[in-house]
């Protein structure tokens, strides 16, 4: 019964044949996850239009810069850029963790948030709010503040997904092709009623809805990071205790039982952190896709899928890969720039189509 | 001691245990046999606390149907009749997941001295999803020992419910499985185990438990439970039983058997 992978990556294979202990190898590529995370941070301070270096910025920012970064610099750095580079660091990180939870949770290597159409139920709860704050929603929108956004975006991920499990698992097992089907339905389903919306949208609501297609950091704030950590932090904190019942689900969900865990309360817990981790992201940047499912599947290659070592390596590989591919938004067609969800795709999609290549039998279930 | 009576489990409509008494002291080897769909993996299921029932099933002295997941996970490990496995994990990994702390005191749990009772030392660095059905059967049985490495802790019995263990194993991992079970036994755990094969219920069994049509047909020791006129009934099949010169124990040859 494959219900995934069946082979070993060659890498892998030569590293741990002879006692099985890949613990060591995932500590050092977290370790230097945790380097590459800190060095690209600060090369997409440096990089933009305005020139400076990755250097200049550390030791600025470190209290060492001794005046050498200009006030036009050092206004561009910290007010523009460092919001920018924050909330690329926190929304990679949710959606890899996202991916990597979701895809244990459904015991599936194909499920993430983006193609399973969570981010469309997020998308659409945000854009409800958005259109109707000023109507039917307003008492919700004066008690949530800023907040409002990202709730409501939490609100449709989790009913996407709530909905997406219960159509697509009986008795324990999810059928892959049940659920990518019931995930273009769903995704379809909330895009119709996001269409409507924006009929209903007046002219300045028209322009915060318009960067949902595609996803982008542009227009990052402080107040959008303050917005999406309440609910990414969270769930960034919580990683280390759902590891173990990660593992333990790969056995499947009796034998998780079996080994202690309980089952049914961990799978909420799980189905919450995809649905605030995936809203919360979708209700600042829009859907940015394919992160989900290329960091985590990359990781598994390099380190195997113990979900001690995989969470947190998707955390870190998400952010680097998400201030990466914003990095090539904002250079490929300076000075304006592209979305960064045209980026993700581009590179994210042939991968996904190369897994499904390698995996065909995947599908036959 | 592992206690349960008056079973009644329904799945959908069909009412597929009913009225099942059933008794493992601590120390001996209970097996359940009986035909393909008689209910043997339900009532393991039921007494794993994985589907609820009617009727009183004590662990211990403990309600199997009350108790949380972690409880039960300290007190018996479960080897499943068949498993999947979702992601590519090394047999150590997949071992090491029944030694964890937290799960249970696993004591002393050793990943390479469970892989040596299951004959497949060495074996840590192979990917599980490569390995032959034999050797993941052997592989997930390692994981179930460590989870309950001392047959005994606090004083109280752990237990070994071990859903056809052999079922894909060549003769001689079956009798080296079946030792490993017995061995549990002996040093004071308890095991249940579902069997298909009689003449190793013969061999190893304590006590014997005969399901038909999800009712237990006969109960007692192997010689007792195994005789003509209960293997006919049960399996509809005209089997004759023997008995070894030199003990006395049973054994059942098909070869003239009609059906
Ligand atoms: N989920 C279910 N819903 C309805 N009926 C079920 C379900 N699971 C099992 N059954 C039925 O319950 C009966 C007992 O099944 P069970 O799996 O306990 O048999 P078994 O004795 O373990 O058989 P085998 O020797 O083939 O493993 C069978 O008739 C089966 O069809
Ligand atoms: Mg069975």
């Amino acid at each position: 019964m494959a219900m995934s992978f069946t082979e070993a990556p060659a890498a892998a294979r030569t590293y741990h044949r002879h006692d099985g202990d890949r613990s060591a190898l995932a500590r050092a590529v977290l370790a230097a996850l945790v380097a590459v995370l800190v060095m690209t941070f600060f090369f997409s301070l440096a990089s933009g239009a305005s020139d400076t270096s990755a250097w200049q910025v550390f030791r600025e920012t470190v209290g060492l810069g001794g005046g050498a970064l200009d006030l036009t610099d050092r206004v561009i750095v910290f007010e523009i850029r460092l919001p920018r580079a924050v909330l690329g660091v926190l929304i990679g990180a949710a959606l890899a963790v996202s991916g990597a939870t979701m895809q244990g949770v459904f015991r599936n290597p194909l499920a993430d948030p983006g193609l399973v159409g969570v981010s469309a139920g997020a998308g659409l709860g945000a854009v409800s709010f958005i259109v109707l704050q000023a109507g039917v929603l307003a008492p919700v929108a004066s008690l949530f503040g800023i907040y409002g956004i990202p709730f409501a975006a939490f609100s449709g991920g989790l009913v996407s997904t709530l909905m997406l499990y219960r159509i697509s698992t009986r008795h324990g097992r999810t059928s892959v092709a049940t659920m990518l089907l019931a995930g273009i339905a769903l995704g379809a389903l909330a895009g119709a009623f996001t269409g409507v919306l924006v009929f209903w949208a007046d002219d300045t609501q028209l322009r915060d809805l318009t960067f949902w297609g595609l996803g982008s950091l542009a227009g990052a704030t402080w107040t959008k990071s303050l917005m999406a950590a309440p609910l990414i932090l969270p769930v960034l904190i919580a990683m280390p205790f759902m590891a173990r019942s990660l593992n333990a689900l790969a056995l499947g969900e009796a034998s998780a039982r079996h080994l202690g865990i309980d089952v049914q309360r961990f799978k909420n817990l799980a189905v919450i952190s995809v649905a605030a981790a995936t809203g919360a992201s979708v209700a600042v940047s829009g859907g940015i896709g394919f992160v989900g499912i290329v960091v985590p599947h990359l990781l598994r290659l390099a380190i195997g899928p113990d979900h001690r070592f995989l969470l947190p390596a998707s955390a870190l590989l998400g952010a680097v890969l998400l201030l990466f591919a914003d990095a090539i938004a904002r250079q490929i067609v300076a000075p304006a720039e592209l979305p960064i969800g045209i980026i993700t795709a581009a590179a994210g999609a042939p991968f996904f189509l190369w897994i499904l290549l390698r995996k065909r039998g995947l599908l036959d279930l | 001691m592992l206690n349960a009576q008056n079973i009644e489990v329904s799945l959908g409509k069909t009412r597929v245990l009913q009225g099942i008494d059933l008794a493992a002291p601590p120390g001996k080897l209970v097996t359940v046999i009986g035909p393909n769909g008689s209910g043997k993996t339900t009532l393991m299921r039921a007494l794993s606390g994985d589907i609820s029932y009617s009727g009183r099933a004590e662990l211990n002295g403990i309600d199997i149907a009350r108790t949380r997941p972690w409880e039960l996970a300290a007190m018996r490990g479960v080897l499943p009749q068949s498993s999947s496995l979702s992601f590519p994990f090394t047999v150590r990994e997949i071992v090491q997941l029944g030694t964890r702390e937290g799960v249970a005191d696993t004591g002393r749990a050793n990943v390479a001295e469970a892989l040596e009772r299951v004959d497949l030392s060495g074996f840590e660095g192979r990917m599980y999803q490569e390995l032959s059905g034999g050797e993941q059967q052997r592989v997930q049985l390692a994981r179930v020992l460590c989870q309950v490495w001392e047959p005994v802790l606090d004083g109280k019995a752990r237990y070994l419910f071990l859903d056809e263990p052999v079922s894909s194993l060549d003769i001689r991992h079956q009798l080296q499985i079946m030792n490993v079970a017995r061995d549990f036994a002996l040093q004071g755990g308890g095991v249940l185990a579902i069997l298909h094969d009689l003449n190793l219920t013969a061999m190893y069994a304590d006590r014997v438990v005969l399901l038909k049509d999800g009712r237990v047909h006969a109960e007692g020791a192997p010689g007792a439970v195994l005789t003509d006129d209960n293997l006919r009934a049960v399996y509809e099949c005209d089997l004759s039983v023997s008995r070894v010169p030199a003990d006395g124990s049973v054994f059942v040859l098909p070869h003239g058997a009609s059906v």
